[in-house]
């Protein structure tokens, strides 16, 4: 070994390893992730620019044009009302995002403080109500219990939100749970409470943000779900009012004339179907990427 | 054994209590007085204060809560649910007619969904990145993506108006025509397995490659057993229970699809029936389907946790 090459070896040993640069390089290693992201970004894109993007009026009743097939003034044909098929279907976007994030945010945040809760109390009372409570939910379908929340607080996008939020809260729940069980029997988290700090800091100082990673994940796989039970909910007709568009309630609303008109109930459905495949994709290249424990198990 | 059965059992039942008293209580969250709901929808919508006064009492509800919950909770155990204000029939005719629909769709899919998810799985992971892998991987990443309803329209589309393969919509008993009972149910079939199929596909796979990389099996190959006897005595059984759990979840994924698919074929079962009910405001009836479709998947996790206590001995100790 000549000089040159032992210094090499020993300059290179103590090199930190990029955390940033080592995620990008697990996330981006499979190229389809990177098609999901441009669907995301398109979704995105379409939900904020709708206005501009759209080229007719989403909601504008014009009877001389009922119905067309798709041509080039109207892409993908016009509705039983004469409304621009695309228009429709880019306006729906931000009914997908509204209600995607927000069941998401809300779900979350609430799934994630009773995890939390239940995980770090030593009072057995009260981790078994939160627990008990989460296995109730669970076994519920998640839309049979958004039908029932729904049929309670009545239609709407807000009760919609509501509604999957509560069904989606046994998830996180649940792997909040189980992550702050681990994470409390941590060195560092005894060297805090030794050092006299408070359950609610070691709660949220350093459990919560060791907890995220796993948990990103799992919002992000979530979100494929929870706007494929949105679009079962609003086409059932549950959820966003007419003559609001939502892809779920454009399915149905072209089911009747499936026969002349097939793209009218395709189109949405192709729609729904990539946003929550990419979902999936980008969670799948988050949890590699993210936390090399989950790595192939489903 | 029994003593595993015993405690599942008793927290199987503890948890349909929580059911009925979430139930009920949420019930109770309705805007306004259950009975003006109930006057308002029937035909004597002018009714007098004496009259009214005369119905909260015949309904039992000027008594306290608690009471009228027990009082409730005693009908239901005796098999009345209810009376439903638009059928103006008994709520458990309603469903006596429709739960044998549901659940002839749901079994038929929860065997196909069992049946071909293992299959596909375990062959999947058995031939990983051959031909079988390449074709089941994306398929059933596909099945976990795809809506169950819009997968409907498109077959309805495909098979039925296009195709005239099969009928697009209806349910016969197959008492009565068993060939038309099959015709009618490949559709829904396919649409309420479709999301099970595909998890349980995928939890198969990833649990077979888990278990093939064991130190038993590699001791199976290595005294020289044939391919067969290893996959059927070493690998099957224990690949199969985390498939159980997913098996509970599959249960609750076909009776959530009912609500679509029954709606996409046009098939009077319980899905319809509790979407309808919520359009027509019969909250009697949506409270008596969401209890019967929790307590069926109740009863479904139940066997599934027995059978996973007989599968995996470890368990029924812990």
């Amino acid at each position: 070994m000549t000089q040159q090459q032992v210094t090499t070896a020993f300059s290179e040993a103590p090199v930190r390893v990029n955390e940033w640069k080592r995620f990008r390089r697990v996330f981006f290693a499979r190229k389809i992730v990177i098609f999901g992201l441009v669907v995301l970004s398109l979704l995105v894109i379409a939900a904020i620019f709708a206005p501009w993007l759209a080229p007719y009026d989403p909601y504008k009743v014009d009877m001389r044009n009922v119905r067309l097939q798709p041509s080039a003034q109207h892409l993908l044909g016009t509705d039983s009302n004469g409304r621009d098929t695309l228009s429709r279907l880019i306006y729906g976007s931000r009914t997908t995002i509204v209600v995607g994030f927000a069941t998401t945010g809300f779900g979350a945040l609430v799934g994630m403080i009773l995890g939390l809760l239940a995980g770090y109390t030593n009072n057995k009372a009260i981790n078994m109500i939160i627990m008990r409570g989460m296995d109730l939910l669970l076994s519920f379908p998640m839309i049979i219990l958004a039908l029932f929340v729904a049929a309670i607080l009545g239609g709407g996008i807000q009760n919609v939100i509501i509604a999957l939020a509560i069904g989606a809260l046994p998830g996180y729940a649940r792997v909040m749970h189980g992550l702050t069980l681990s994470i409390r029997e941590n060195d560092y988290v005894m060297a805090e409470r030794a050092m006299g700090a408070s359950n609610i800091k070691i709660m949220f100082s350093h459990i919560l943000p060791n907890a995220l990673p796993p948990m990103i994940v799992l919002i992000t796989m979530q979100l494929g779900g929870i706007i494929l039970a949105e679009a079962g909910l609003s086409y059932l007709g549950i959820g966003i009012k007419p003559p609001g568009a939502a892809w779920g309630a454009m399915v149905n609303d072209g089911y009747r004339f499936l026969t002349d008109l097939p793209v009218l109930s395709f189109a949405p459905g192709i729609a729904i179907m990539l946003v929550v495949f990419a979902f999936n994709l980008v969670g799948d290249g988050l949890r590699d990427a993210l936390d090399p424990r989950l790595r192939g198990t489903i | 054994m029994i003593a595993y059965i015993v405690r599942r059992l008793i927290s199987a039942i503890i948890i349909l209590i929580f059911l009925t008293v979430v139930i009920f209580f949420a019930m109770r969250l309705l805007p306004g007085d259950p009975l003006m709901i109930y006057v308002a929808q029937s035909q004597f919508s002018n009714i007098g204060q004496d009259a009214l006064q005369q119905l909260r009492i015949e309904y039992g509800l000027d008594k306290p809560m608690l009471v009228q919950y027990f009082t409730w909770a005693g009908h239901v155990l005796q098999g009345d649910l209810g009376k439903s204000i638009f059928f103006n029939q008994s709520v458990g005719k309603l469903i006596a007619r429709r739960l044998p629909i549901t659940i002839n769709i749901g079994a038929v899919a929860f065997v196909v969904a069992t049946v071909l998810g293992t299959l596909t799985g375990l062959m999947a992971g058995l031939r990983r990145g051959k031909l079988v892998d390449q074709l089941v991987t994306p398929l059933a990443y596909v099945g976990i993506t795809i809506p169950v309803f819009w997968l409907g329209v498109v077959m309805v589309y495909l098979f039925g108006v296009t195709l005239h393969w099969l009928p697009i919509g209806g349910y016969t008993s197959p008492f009565t025509n068993l060939w038309l009972n099959a015709k009618q149910l490949i559709m829904p079939v396919i649409c309420e397995c479709v999301l099970g199929l595909a998890s349980l596909s995928r939890q198969m796979r990833s649990s077979v490659l888990e278990v093939a990389r064991q130190d038993y099996i590699r001791t199976a190959w290595a005294k020289g057993l044939q391919e067969r006897a290893i996959v059927i005595k070493h690998m099957l059984k224990n690949s199969l229970i985390p498939i159980i759990t997913l098996m509970g979840f599959a249960i609750g994924g076909i009776f959530g699809g009912s609500v679509l698919v029954e709606t996409v074929f046009n098939i009077p079962g319980m899905g319809r029936l509790m979407v309808n009910s919520i359009f027509n405001q019969d909250y009697v009836v949506v409270q008596a389907t969401t209890l019967i479709f929790g307590a069926l998947v109740l009863l479904v996790n139940l066997i599934v946790d027995i059978s996973y206590g007989w599968l995996d001995p470890r368990i029924k100790y812990s």
